[in-house]
């Protein structure tokens, strides 16, 4: 893939259950409560919190859907967590080509809900050797 | 894993953890990619939508499994309640199902802001193999009051 400057590229996420997020937070070590409880995040914070990283993750994924191999060397993502994702969300990933040179790559995203609140945004750059 | 809860006071800036090792075996690797699903890409624009790449012989490790909160229960136990505010990883090589590996966890910023409290670790996985950085994780989380 060779990416151009204003290029979108998008991606539905599909809602996680309750078992996907145990199964993630099993291997990445974020069983909390918050995840793994529904009783305590009800009472706490409204629901179920899907980890922001099970969102992030599949972001990553379309990084290397577009990237291939090279999206692991001289490559950075930050990520901020805006919102709670909760189980059942499906969320849209739009990801924004902003430049793109021999020497850099760099790419805006947002994920967002379907009534358009956003839950995570960041940025992604990539120096090509 | 380590018994002690840190709470917000605890951390000083600049304090690093023991050094943990560990590796990632591809059945876990497998597995973490079956817990989410990244549908089929669309692109807008001139922008080709990438093809579909299944043919690879490995699959480098998913690097949210590489930079998991894995290395953190190692280092210090953290109170219920504690959500994640921001996540910089930058990528340095990639890693393979059963290299060996080692996370350092150290305490990058601590601060507190709008009467929240929050605690940036930075989190450095490295390739036992050849001593070089697969990964740098810069992660900012909220502790509780």
């Amino acid at each position: 893939m060779n990416p151009k400057k204003n290029d979108r590229y998008t991606a539905a996420i599909a809602g996680v259950t309750q078992q996907d997020v145990n199964a993630f937070g099993a291997l990445h070590g974020t069983t909390g409560r918050t995840h793994t409880d529904p009783e305590y995040a009800q009472q706490h914070f409204g629901g179920v919190i899907v980890q922001g990283a099970l969102v992030m993750a599949p972001v990553m994924d379309l990084c290397d859907r577009i990237l291939g191999e090279a999206w692991y060397q001289n490559s950075e993502i930050e990520t901020k967590f805006v919102a709670f994702t909760r189980l059942g969300d499906v969320v849209t990933v739009t990801l924004d080509v902003q430049e793109s040179s021999p020497t850099l790559l760099q790419l805006s995203y947002a994920c967002t809900l379907p009534d358009g609140k956003v839950v995570q945004a960041g940025t992604i750059t990539h120096r090509p050797d | 894993m380590a018994n002690k809860t840190w709470q917000f006071d605890d951390f000083q800036i600049g304090h690093r953890f023991p050094p943990s090792r560990y590796s990632i075996g591809a059945d876990d690797s497998d597995a973490f990619l079956r817990t989410f699903a990244l549908g089929p890409i669309r692109a807008g624009s001139a922008a080709a939508a990438p093809a579909v790449e299944e043919n690879r012989p490995v699959r480098p490790v998913h690097p949210t499994l590489v930079a998991s909160f894995q290395p953190q229960h190692a280092a210090f136990a953290w109170p219920t309640g504690v959500l994640h505010a921001r996540e910089k990883v930058r990528l340095s090589a990639p890693v393979y199902p059963g290299e060996a590996l080692e996370a350092s966890v150290g305490i990058k910023n601590k601060y507190e802001k709008n009467d929240r409290k929050f605690v940036v670790l930075e989190i450095v996985v490295r390739k036992l193999e050849n001593g070089t950085d697969a990964l740098t994780v810069e992660r900012t989380l909220v502790w509780p009051q």
